[in-house]
């Protein structure tokens, strides 16, 4: 038996900061989550699978999916035609509401309700196959729903269906434990985004998204093919991303000029259909003209001009530690950040920012500290350099 | 690390000298321009570099003017009690340094060994006290006084601070909890707003649901309507239909109303027959007598008669007709001549403007006795002279004679005409007023003689024509008397052409003669054609009776009536076949309806039927077309798509402007803790130096130096606490030596340089002065001072002294 594995879809997602790039590529990037989906499709059907599951977050906004459920609609008929079913649950973008679901998907779709429930089907190779999973029918989550899945039934082959977090309280958190517990052989997860392998036999597996959104969203996306043979589960990853989110960084050195600078990003824009996000590092090294030229995003207009196999997204500057800034207080620098930086004294500096429910949840994510820290030192490096 | 040893080998006012240095103190002594700050500057630039010779560091150059040698030695004595040596001269950027240890060249990046990481400015803030780091704080206000002092505690702290400021600054511009126009204020406010046109816009689904039950709804009415609109549509067009027969079904009806049925239809042959024969008939009548003679009329009748009667004059009076024309001749004749005369008579009165009617001719006597005279003899000299000339041309021989004779009778004639001249007078005669000759000289009277008399001619000549003319008019009246009462002439004639009158009677009378024989001649002739065209008549109309009585007809008027009425007749029931035609299956229809009105009113009806459900066709088509678009709209959602791309990059942009914001707030803000920290931190040995120091500075006036929080509070001996802004600025100024003092010794674990101080305390009075010394050897028990003044120290040991110069001198 046969089957494919893909979450978070996104359809319709928003690209931002674009709007520098040349219409078409906006144009193709825009339409890019579908051109990945539309790869996810053709496939299942190349691969004659034997179903198809999407782990939620097949919609990136349910107010507006008309255009997404007629696509859906259109391709599921096609994996009817080859004879493939299609095992659907709402995550937290797309979370089931009234009259979300206007377009009538074919018989061959199974969309899962808001109570955990289990479908059997019988694969051309006769396995019978048991699929357990739950839609989201609010935004938010904080039962460990993962938790509540029933102990493995009498099948060949069963699979978990669930869009969550580890130990992430608003979307359904679960521990990988409580997932092994239930003695599956495959728990097939959406909602975070980096593709990662949370356990292998059995196998507890993010596949990700299928195209990167922004620019932290980085690496190739795509899908997992997964065969089963003799009880023996096998996974492939397939390539569906149209555009590669990417980093990458150069040194800066006291001699580079603007046309020197241009010359080593161009040899980091190799990559063909990747948009590369680039740092700068040490950039205090780099001369007064050439930063201005760099923080009037003069340099980021040149590569909108030119054509490169990458496309430059933005460039960040790196200031690293400076030799000028005197060792001999490290220890009171290292003891004030730890003074500083402190998420509660974050959270209470302005009581308006955090009302916002953007910066609070932006305070909340858990990679904040360290970004902002990173930020914060470059900002004290940046300024003591440029003062 | 102690300085034992500078070598100069070119620095300012210094060339080839070399100063040696005490391990723990040095005092420097020497007036002003001896060369001391020289010095101090000698040894940051050998540790740091030369000032580049740009910029405002430029007097810090020390480029000797007479030695071509920049630069020397400085030689530290380590703890390990080995040397480094520190050589620097002139080259690129701030000169070429050489590092030796124990006389080995090492890696100038040994240099960390000496001078840790401090930079120039780093050492000049920390180990440099001069007038210009002491001066500056003379100019300061409180505020900033007070930071300077807070700000002892950390290497570079002062710029540190004015980062943190600057850092605030910049947080300030991206985000203010009371701004309006800061960016992340903007992004924060547009969010919103976009959030609430997002919620202003219906979900997609459910407009697209809404739309699409509503066009269901509208396609089903249409549909139905549909149906309705094409039956009401076929019955308008069935009643159209019937009412454009209308006419015709009219028709039909009226020709059914009229009676057709002919007794007996007139055969096609009888009517032609009739007709042929009514045409002749007809023909016949109108050329009743072409061939008869033209009788005479009674004009020509009269005229014949009254010739019958008159016969014997008349042939008379043709027989005297050239008489007459003889007659009339005669007159005219008389009467131009008379003419003639009278133009004649005219013609003299013309020429004679003095002749008059009145004149009479002179009787000879009557002349003679106006000429007495020169009647006989005046012409005889004239005539003599006339001939003699003439004789004189012709007869040669006597020419002289005749010439003579010639001169000699004019000269007579010439005389008699005066003497006449002289001698007459008219009014002596009285016979010339009775003849007319009134007012006239003698020779105008007898001049124009001849032409009274011809005058007179003339007149005899006119009344002898004048009675000849009379007479034939007497004449001619008889005659036309005679030719009136004969009728040869009509009364009303008024001219005498007789002649003329008389020829044109007989002429007409000739003819009516001759016409009158001739109608005479064909009298029986035509009365045998009237005869036979009777006979004819007589048939013709027996023909005609006979088809005229076989229908029944009384006269042919009737018969045509009747055979029109037969054609009529015929014309109609072909059309009633026609309109049968025509009408075919409607006629049936038709018949439903009693008169046009009803068909008209339930015309009217389906028309407006229709009308109606057209209408509302069309009001339900453009409703679905509009409801289509509606749901092109909702699927196509560009203005979702928008404000979702908006919201999306609206987010991006608070959490990049957060980001910059709060890194910006936690930048500054760690610099402040860190700041804050390190004071903190060294605070229990800095504080206990930095009290005994400002003790020592303030004369024991103060005892106590405590931080508290942000705040440095200091307690007077008497046990008064003060605010550093309660202090003097002197006081105050004495607090930031103390601190910064305490603070250089309190980091001499990190990095031991010496201390340089350039009569910073110039200012102080004498007792404080020896305070400094003392505080000199305190600090210098902790790191190496040296300390340059132009004031004569006072127990000092010589060893410490350098008296710059003597030494000099020396």
């Amino acid at each position: 038996m046969k089957f494919l594995h893909a979450a978070d879809l996104h359809l319709d997602t928003p690209f931002i900061g674009i709007s520098n790039f040349s219409k078409e590529l906006q144009k193709q990037l825009q339409e890019s989550t579908y051109q990945a989906a539309k790869k996810l499709f053709d496939t299942a059907v190349a691969e004659q699978v034997d179903f198809v599951i999407l782990a939620g977050d097949v919609f990136d906004d349910t107010d507006s999916s008309l255009k997404a459920q007629m696509f859906l609609r259109d391709e599921f008929e096609k994996l009817k035609q080859a004879k493939i079913k299609v095992y659907l649950i709402y995550g937290n973008h797309d979370y089931y509401r009234n009259n979300f679901a206007v377009v009538k998907f074919p018989d061959n779709v199974t969309v899962f309700g808001q109570d955990v429930t289990t479908v059997e089907q019988t694969t051309k190779d006769g396995q019978r196959v048991g699929l357990t999973g739950f839609s989201y029918y609010k935004q938010h989550i904080n039962d460990a729903v993962g938790k509540d899945y029933p102990q493995r039934g009498d099948f060949d082959y069963q699979i978990g269906i669930l869009h969550a977090g580890v130990g992430d309280d608003n979307y359904a958190p679960f521990q990988v434990s409580d997932l092994l517990q239930k003695g599956y052989d495959y728990w097939a997860l959406g909602h975070i985004h980096k593709r990662q392998i949370l356990h292998e036999s059995p196998m507890i597996v993010y596949s990700g998204d299928i195209q990167g959104r922004n620019q932290n969203d980085i690496t190739p996306k795509g899908f997992y093919i997964v065969s089963v043979e003799n009880h023996v589960t096998q996974m492939k990853f397939v390539k569906s991303s149209v555009y590669t989110w990417d980093k990458a960084s150069i040194e800066a050195r006291v001699e580079d000029t603007a046309d020197s600078l241009i010359n080593k990003i161009t040899d980091v824009l190799s990559n063909p259909e990747v948009l590369l996000t680039l740092t700068i590092n040490n950039a205090q090294k780099l001369s007064a003209d050439v930063l201005k030229m760099l923080n009037r995003n003069e340099i980021l207009q040149h590569f909108s001009n030119v054509q490169t196999p990458s496309v430059l997204y933005k460039i960040y500057l790196k200031f690293n530690d400076n030799p000028q800034l005197s060792q001999i207080d490290q220890k009171y620098w290292d003891e004030a950040e730890n003074q500083t930086i402190n998420l509660d004294d974050i959270k209470d500096l302005d009581s308006k920012l955090y009302s916002s429910s953007i910066i609070r949840d932006h305070i909340n994510d858990p990679d904040f500290l360290k970004v902002i820290t990173e930020m914060t030192r470059n900002t004290i490096n940046q300024k003591y350099t440029g003062e | 690390m102690k300085l034992v040893k500078a070598n100069i080998y070119g620095f300012g006012k210094w060339i080839d000298q070399e100063f040696d240095f005490a391990q723990d103190y040095q005092v420097i002594f020497g007036a002003n321009e001896a060369g001391k700050t020289t010095l101090l500057n000698f040894i940051q630039s050998i540790l740091f570099g030369f000032a580049s010779a740009r910029g405002e560091n430029k007097f810090l150059q020390y480029k000797p003017r007479n030695s071509g040698k920049y630069g020397g030695e400085l030689i530290f004595k380590a703890e390990d009690n080995t040397l480094w040596t520190v050589r620097r001269v002139d080259g690129k950027g701030d000169g070429d340094l050489t590092l030796f240890h124990d006389d080995e060249q090492v890696p100038v990046a040994l240099m960390s060994e000496i001078i840790g990481s401090f930079t120039k400015d780093d050492f000049a803030d920390t180990h440099v006290f001069d007038d210009k780091s002491i001066l500056s704080i003379y100019g300061l206000d409180e505020n900033k006084l007070e930071t300077e002092v807070m700000s002892i505690g950390a290497v570079g702290s002062k710029e540190w601070l004015a980062t943190a400021d600057s850092l605030e600054h910049a947080a300030d511009d991206i985000y203010k909890a009371r701004g309006q126009k800061q960016p992340l204020v903007v992004s924060l406010k547009k969010y919103d707003e976009l959030v609430e046109e997002k919620a202003e816009i219906e979900n997609q689904q459910v407009a697209y649901q809404r739309v699409k039950a509503k066009l269901d709804e509208t396609e089903t009415e249409f549909n139905d309507n549909a149906v309705l609109l094409k039956q009401a549509n076929e019955a308008e067009n069935n009643l159209r239909n019937l009412d454009k027969k209308w006419s015709r079904y009219n028709q039909l009806q009226r020709s059914h109303d009229s009676n057709h049925t002919t007794s007996q239809l007139i055969q096609s042959e009888d009517w032609e027959r009739v007709l042929k024969a009514n045409q002749e008939l007809s023909t016949l009548k109108e050329t009743a007598t072409p061939n008869r003679i033209a009788d005479l009329d009674n004009v020509e009748k009269d005229i014949l008669k009254n010739y019958r009667i008159n016969q014997t004059r008349l042939d008379y009076v043709r027989n005297q007709k050239f008489e007459l024309q003889n007659l009339q001749f005669h007159r005219d004749d008389m009467n131009s001549k008379l003419l003639k005369v009278d133009t004649q008579v005219d013609q003299l009165f013309k020429n004679h403007p003095e002749l008059s009617e009145k004149m009479l001719p002179l009787t000879g006597e009557e002349i003679d006795q106006l000429t007495p005279q020169t009647g006989k003899k005046n012409n005889v000299p004239l005539i003599v002279c006339g001939v003699a000339v003439i004789l004189a041309f012709i007869i040669n021989p006597l020419r002289w004679l005749f010439i003579l004779a010639a001169i000699g009778s004019g000269a007579w004639y010439w005389y008699q005409e005066r003497t006449n001249r002289t001698n007459s007078d008219l009014n002596n005669y009285p016979f010339l007023q009775t003849k007319g000759y009134e007012g006239l000289s003698r020779e105008a009277i007898l001049g124009i003689q001849g032409t009274v008399i011809a005058l007179d001619n003339f007149h005899t000549t006119q009344n002898g024509l004048i009675d000849g003319i009379k007479s034939i008019e007497v004449d001619l009246n008889k005659w036309r008397k005679i030719l009136l009462e004969l009728n040869v002439l009509d009364s009303s004639y008024k001219n005498d052409n007789y002649n003329e009158q008389i020829e044109k009677y007989f002429a007409r009378l000739d003819q009516i003669r001759a016409k009158a024989d001739v109608a005479e001649q064909s009298q029986a002739q035509t009365q045998k054609i009237v005869n036979e065209r009777e006979i004819r008549l007589n048939q013709l109309n027996k023909e005609i009776f006979a088809i005229l009585q076989k229908y029944q007809a009384i006269n042919m008027n009737m018969f045509t009536q009747m055979h029109t009425r037969q054609i009529e007749n015929q014309k109609t029931l072909t059309q009633i076949k026609q309109d049968k035609d025509f009408l075919g299956t409607d006629l049936a229809e038709l018949k439903k309806y009693t008169d046009h009105n009803v068909l008209s009113e339930e015309l009217n009806q389906a028309t407006a039927k229709k009308t109606a459900l057209s209408d509302k066709n069309n009001e339900l088509s453009r409703q679905m077309g509009s409801l289509k678009e509606q749901m092109q709209q909702i699927f196509d959602n560009k203005q979702y798509q928008h404000i979702v791309t908006e919201m999306a990059q609206s987010k991006q942009d608070i959490i990049e402007y957060y980001d910059e914001w709060i890194s910006n707030k936690l930048a500054s803000s760690w610099i402040r803790n860190m700041l804050n920290i390190a004071t903190e931190n060294r605070y229990p040995k800095m504080i206990q130096k930095a009290t005994q120091y400002f003790s020592l500075l303030t004369n024991k006036h103060y005892i106590k130096i405590d931080f508290r929080k942000k705040d440095i509070v200091v307690t007077s001996a008497n046990k008064n606490t003060f605010d550093v802004h309660e202090l003097s600025k002197a006081t105050t100024i004495q607090l930031y030596l103390a601190l910064r003092l305490a603070f250089v010794t309190e980091i001499s674990d990190l990095i031991k340089l010496p201390i340089l101080i350039d009569d910073a305390f110039v200012d102080f009075d004498i007792s404080r002065k020896e305070n400094v010394f003392d505080l000199i050897k305190e600090i210098a028990k902790a790191n190496q001072v040296i300390y340059v003044t132009a004031n004569q120290p006072e127990n000092i040991p010589d060893d410490h002294i350098l008296k710059m110069g003597e030494r000099d001198s020396a």
